[in-house]
């Protein structure tokens, strides 16, 4: 089975000071036990450096993202495609705010991995994807 | 992308599940096979565990991820112009 990561859960687990630690420890733990695959995209991974950079250091940012991938995080590039998707998401949702990491992120998902993902980001509650807006995702906390 | 064709037999409950959910997703049974395939046996590479990283980060002040990122990622910008600032050079006339 394969998961989708979000910029939060990945953070939440590395920061022991998250207030989603707890919960993304757990989660953490059942991927391993599930032996799941964790996928991301790299604007995720960028979103993590910064905000790892910020609360560790530039050298510690790179180290962790370099330790994500080394156990197992699949990085995937957004497809061109993924862009236009992302476009029609901020079209069709104007009540919302979603960031076009989130928008990438969700395009990725609707383009065929499956609609499982970890996140603690509220967005990632809201969306609903597929034509008719339907599907949501299956989230992991 | 290059595809090879081949042909597979289904059972009506099958066929029907299939079409439903190539209706559901407004796309072809072709692009839902794909994806199933994709989804378990191509892309799924090996398990991950990510559980020895857990918990290396800490911050003087707690935060909250789930609303706090935007914030977060604009302080870390911030603090990087303020890192690669240069002092303003006026011509002289």
């Amino acid at each position: 089975m394969t998961t989708f990561a979000d910029t939060s859960a990945l953070y939440a687990l590395l920061s022991r000071s998250d207030r989603s630690h707890t919960d993304a420890v757990r989660a953490a733990q059942t991927v391993r036990d599930q032996h799941e695959t964790l996928w991301t995209i790299d604007a995720v991974v960028v979103e993590l450096w910064r905000l790892l950079r910020g609360a560790a250091g530039h050298d510690e940012a790179d180290r962790l993202i370099q330790a994500l991938i080394a156990r197992g995080l699949d990085v995937q590039p957004s497809a061109r495609e993924d862009y236009t998707r992302a476009w029609q998401l901020a079209a069709s949702w104007v009540d919302q705010d979603f960031a076009l990491t989130d928008r990438l992120a969700f395009a990725a998902i609707e383009r065929g991995r499956g609609f499982r993902a970890w996140s603690y980001d509220h967005d990632f509650a809201v969306i609903r994807l597929g034509p008719r807006r339907e599907r949501a995702l299956d989230l992991v906390y | 992308m290059k595809l090879k064709s081949t042909q597979i037999y289904l059972t009506p409950a099958e066929h029907a599940a299939l079409q439903h959910e190539a209706d559901r997703l407004g796309s072809s049974m072709t692009a839902v096979i794909r994806g199933l395939v994709d989804r378990y046996l191509v892309a799924a590479g090996p398990a991950t565990d990510l559980t020895d990283l857990a918990g290396t980060v800490s911050t003087a002040q707690p935060t909250d991820i789930a609303v706090d990122k935007d914030r977060l990622l604009y302080e870390d910008l911030r603090d990087d112009l303020r890192r690669h600032e240069r002092p303003v050079r006026v011509a002289e006339s």
